[in-house]
């Protein structure tokens, strides 16, 4: 068997990785609701992992004002004032629209979007009147009845390039913004139900409940 | 007696306006000779090129008119359709920059790509290398002006085509069309810049170069009179008809209405582009020689197999999930189109095996990634919020286009140019059209689970733009022959349809129409 010389952009892995503007104190349950559909709460739907090609996502909410590593003078992410960020990260398979339309024309999943948009604030930001924006996706029913406008909205937001495939070693001569890594180029989350040995049974939709043992932090220095 | 589904479907939906719409938006003419003509608009005499448009209303007292989608009296058809399209940058022309911002902005997303128009876009759908922009309009010996085209299609305005049934027609109507258009100084208000002639083949009606039968499948429409149950009968069209209905929004632009389960359409349109459509007018070459060196590599295989897996359907248009064995001539009427991947529609004749696994009709076949119908494990096709299958109701495309040039001899001129010319119109642009070309046609991994070593690879009749990446070389299919089943392996994939020019088009309502001569949106 020959190595892999090309992938296909249907089989690229891309980055998302989004600093949204959520309403001051928004509740960590409206998050946390939202993520549960995207994950637990999907039922008597058909598996809509490898549709979907999420290899990871992580969501993280901060509160206005709050720095991740308070006392670290470093500039990290960061809350515009009088406002909460969710900073949403995720590797994710083929191309930015279909991927995002995979999560709209799910009824669950777009309940669970419809939240996030429903929480957010773009005063100051962005033309409330744009049909983009999320004061404007809300008021014309939500997600799935605007997968443009989500698509743009998510993208005003996003900070990587959804042009940018993941590699396996950095390529030479290129100007991307970034280096995005992976260890298997190409292998999308499909391949991996299809092809890695009673993936479907290890790994059921939706997921088992698994526990995890608690892992070790390094030793404090 | 059953339900018509025609009768019954959309009840809350607004009735077409079909004297406001264009024609060829609802129905296909089936006309034999057909011409399409690209047009340049002479910056220096716009009162001539409006006064120009305004002679084609409908009503106006010229002597061609742009077609309506009104019924025909008695259903008798008129001696010559013509229809109008008109680019971004001929729309640009035509209305103040402010207003045409003011339309633009108020029909999210529709103006999304229709703005840069076709050549910005190009690189999306596949047309580079060899297809890319810079390429386009002369190569197919159809460019008419002295100038070469501009690389960004900013000088390519106005669309016509012109239908009829016979040559002789067609050339008449050409003459009248030319004859309309005013001169200042002895220079016409607009310039012809690009002209090709779609005619009937040999091979016979509605046929294509590399041999296929074309024009079965066109979406279902419901509100269109001749396709309620009375008129169909009255007509002597066949009435079982398994297609699912398509909601008229999806090509004619409508306010937006509650359809008792939704909101829709889920784009917004100012009033003037109201009962118009969007188009991507497109001309391309097809490589006949190219293709049946293809399909007769693989000794022991017959080139009509390979043909057959490559597009869904034999070449006289059985399709594979029909009858997978070979062509099956006592298909007729809705036989072609009554069929479904999965489960099997209520009419479908043949074997009505689930294809689940692409064992009938290749995942890869052209016609099954371009309306996989009831296939919900292909990405932008999942079943709808009740469970019922979607049927790509959403991307379903108009198509309105034939074959250009002369049948292929193998002993020709090596520059003889050929292929398929036309329009295929759709509401939104974007999530029609490009989605159809962007995710299905020229990606792999449309559908998930895929087994093939490819993920299907490029769509097979369209063939890769170069031979960079490995999955797209090669067009695999499940041999019904091994036990167990296997890939077979063609490999030397290659293009062998090119895009020789394309436009992204707003084909106006007749009121829009009337507007714009008058260079207003309101």
């Amino acid at each position: 068997m020959d190595p892999i010389k090309s992938i296909p952009a249907a089989e690229q892995q891309h980055m998302l990785f989004l600093f949204m503007p959520l309403k001051k104190k928004t509740s960590p349950a409206i998050v946390s609701q939202a993520l549960s559909s995207l994950q637990t709460e999907i039922k008597n739907i058909t598996d809509p992992r490898a549709a979907t090609g999420v290899h990871f996502f992580m969501f993280y909410h901060l509160l206005d004002g709050q720095a991740p590593q308070p006392g670290l003078p470093v500039t990290s992410f960061q809350t515009m004032p009088g406002k909460d960020l969710l900073v949403v990260q995720s590797l994710y398979d083929a191309d930015f629209a279909p991927y995002i339309s995979s999560f709209v024309t799910n009824p669950v999943i777009a309940w669970g979007l419809n939240q996030i948009v429903n929480a957010m604030d773009e005063t100051g930001i962005f033309p409330a009147s744009d049909p983009t924006s999320a004061i404007s996706i809300k008021a014309n029913g939500g997600v799935a009845e605007n997968p443009d406008a989500f698509n743009c909205l998510l993208m005003r937001y996003n900070f990587a390039d959804p042009t940018i495939p993941a590699s396996a070693k950095v390529p030479a001569d290129t100007n991307y913004k970034y280096t995005l890594g992976v260890t298997f180029p190409g292998l999308t989350v499909g391949k991996v139900l299809q092809n890695y040995p009673d993936a479907p049974d290890l790994w059921p939709f939706p997921p088992a409940d698994i526990t995890y043992e608690q892992s070790t932090p390094p030793t404090p220095c | 007696m059953s339900t018509y589904l025609n009768d019954v479907a959309d009840p809350t939906a607004p009735p077409l306006q079909l004297n406001d719409i264009q024609g060829l938006i609802l129905r296909g003419y089936n006309f034999d000779y057909i011409r399409y003509l690209v047009l340049t608009i002479d910056n220096t005499n716009l009162p001539g090129a409006q006064s120009f448009l305004s002679a084609l209303l409908p009503g106006s007292g010229s002597p061609l008119n742009i077609t309506s989608a009104a019924p025909w009296p008695n259903e008798v058809k008129p001696s010559y359709c013509l229809n109008i399209g008109i680019t971004s940058f001929g729309f640009k022309m035509l209305i103040d920059k402010d207003d045409y911002t003011t339309v633009k902005n108020g029909s999210f997303p529709l103006f999304n790509l229709y703005d840069g128009g076709a050549a910005l876009n190009a690189d999306a759908i596949g047309d580079k290398e060899d297809s890319a922009p810079a390429k386009w309009w002369k190569r197919s010996k159809g460019w008419k002006l002295p100038a070469d085209p501009k690389l960004d299609g900013s000088d390519l305005h106005i669309q016509l085509s012109i239908y009829t049934q016979s040559d002789k027609e067609r050339e008449s109507c050409y003459n009248t069309l030319l004859g309309m258009i005013p001169l200042k100084d002895n220079v016409p208000a607009l310039a012809l810049a690009f002209s090709k002639d779609s005619n009937p083949l040999l091979t016979g009606q509605n046929y294509i170069h590399f041999g296929y039968k074309d024009s079965f499948s066109q979406p279902r429409l419901s509100k269109v009179p001749w396709n309620t149950k009375s008129q169909r009968m009255l007509l002597g069209v066949s009435t079982v008809d398994d297609r699912p209905i398509v909601p008229p929004y999806n090509f004619v632009i409508t306010p937006k209405y509650f359809d008792g389960k939704a909101t829709v359409p889920n784009y917004r349109a100012h009033p003037l582009i109201l009962n118009g459509s969007f188009a991507a007018f497109r001309l391309l070459y097809q490589d006949v020689k190219a293709f049946n060196t293809f399909i007769n590599k693989t000794a022991g295989v017959s080139p009509e197999l390979v043909a057959a897996k490559m597009c869904g359907r034999w070449f006289d248009g059985t399709p594979l999930v029909v009858s997978p064995e070979g062509p099956d001539p006592k298909l007729k009427d809705f036989d072609y189109t009554n069929f479904n991947y999965l489960n099997h529609t209520e009419n479908q004749q043949g074997v009505k095996q689930n294809d689940a696994l692409g064992a009938l009709c290749p995942y890869a076949a052209h016609i099954r990634r371009t309306n996989p119908r009831d296939d919900n494990m292909v990405t932008g096709n999942q079943d709808n919020l009740d469970g019922t299958p979607n049927y790509a109701e959403s991307r379903r495309i108009m198509r309105r286009a034939g074959a250009y040039g002369p049948d292929y001899k193998e002993d020709e001129c090596p520059d003889t140019q050929r292929g398929l010319v036309g329009l295929f119109i759709c509401a939104n642009l974007a999530s029609q059209f490009q989605f159809i070309m962007q995710n299905w046609i020229i990606r792999n991994s449309f559908r998930q689970p895929d087994a093939s070593r490819n993920s299907s690879g490029f769509d097979p009749l369209f063939g890769p733009p170069n031979d960079s990446i490995q999955a797209y070389n090669e067009f695999d299919y499940l041999d019904a022959n091994s036990k167990p089943s296997q890939y077979k392996k063609i490999d030397g994939l290659e293009r062998f349809i090119r895009t020789d020019g394309s436009l992204y088009l707003f084909l106006p309502g007749i009121a829009a129409l009337k507007k714009l001569s008058e260079g207003k949106i309101a």
